[in-house]
């Protein structure tokens, strides 16, 4: 009988937990932090910073929230892409390259979770609970942010295949990874149309460069799939 | 490997904390110099600027006898009825 235990492995909801915990720590102690300094002069220049006192300041959280989520979610999509045309195996560990994306994947739908939740407190362009949900009936730009919605649903439905792998045949697994890509595409759509910071000149070459280099990967995933298969055919035909 | 693996984890979750803080500042200083500005969406639909219009710069009161400016003259009003039949010979032409 050995004596040594196998090292724990933690459930999607742990996992989850961690990540959602990590992130409101932050943000308390940042809160913390402005708290313990008022009544010392610093605190007005972080106030003008954060603009705390500001009736748009729940907006900014709620963009802030939402470019950092998107920009989680394109490092997860492009890393994906790496990880499947095996890019990144000379040099990384596969399982540890797999739970990066995962992690990635995580924190991006954690940071879209503070960016939807906070609009329910938004006071300059409040969402109802209906319109943060259901696609299409949001009065601010329903098209695009519905467009937003589905994308965010295909990402929940992705990520949850990491947990339900062992469940699922390996086919079913990457069928619905593929919806991923639909998923990218709506988001960067959503970000793009119905962001308010899209005129801010930065915050567009980030969009289409971030845009620009999923296409490459993804291309440069489809020909590695492409080349495989020729490869196998090759090898099964003997020819 | 293991040890890596969570530092990458802590290493990625705070950089993302710190992006997440950087682009908040980034989002409230480029949005309330907006607004300050007055050139935001909000503001800028209420805001129209009517082109065309082409007035002559006023002539300094030294100078007003050299242009030439026509007295206004104030006919008597030969109506004695009531303001309310009566109707302004200006027009706007629409907004």
């Amino acid at each position: 009988m050995s004596t040594q235990s196998q090292p724990r492995a933690h459930s999607p909801i742990e996992k989850t937990v961690s990540v959602t915990g990590l992130i409101a720590a932050v943000i308390i102690l940042l809160a913390a932090g402005l708290y313990s300094l008022s009544g010392i002069s610093y605190t007005q220049s972080f106030s003008g910073l954060f603009a705390l006192d500001s009736l748009h300041i729940w907006w900014y959280i709620s963009r802030a929230a939402g470019l950092m989520g998107y920009l989680l979610f394109w490092l997860s999509t492009v890393w994906g892409f790496a990880v499947s045309s095996k890019i990144l195996d000379s040099f990384l560990e596969r399982t540890f390259t797999y739970d990066f994306h995962e992690h990635l994947s995580l924190l991006s739908i954690g940071f879209i979770v503070l960016h939807v939740v906070v609009l329910l407190f938004d006071k300059y362009e409040p969402l109802s609970m209906l319109e943060i949900l259901v696609p299409f009936v949001s009065a601010y730009r329903p098209f695009w942010v519905g467009i937003g919605i589905i994308g965010f649903y295909l990402t929940i439905l992705v990520t949850i295949t990491f947990y339900i792998r062992d469940r699922i045949s390996m086919q079913a697994f990457r069928k619905i990874h593929y919806l991923s890509i639909a998923a990218f595409v709506g988001s960067f759509a959503h970000s793009l149309y119905s962001g308010t910071d899209s005129t801010i000149t930065w915050v567009q070459l980030m969009y289409w460069g971030t845009f620009l280099s999923t296409v490459f990967f993804g291309l440069q995933w489809i020909f590695t799939l492409l080349l495989r298969r020729r490869e196998a055919r090759i090898t099964s035909t003997g020819v | 490997m293991n040890g890596l693996k969570k530092l990458l984890r802590w290493w990625i979750t705070l950089s993302s904390m710190i992006g997440f803080l950087v682009g908040w500042v980034f989002v409230a200083q480029a949005t309330e110099t907006e607004f300050a500005g007055g050139t935001s969406e909000t503001l800028s639909t209420n805001t129209q600027t009517v082109e065309g219009l082409n007035l002559p710069p006023i002539p300094s009161i030294g100078r007003v006898n050299e242009v030439n400016v026509q007295p206004i003259t104030i006919a008597p009003s030969t109506q004695s009825g009531s303001s309310s039949t009566f109707t302004p010979p200006l027009r706007t032409g629409g907004s």
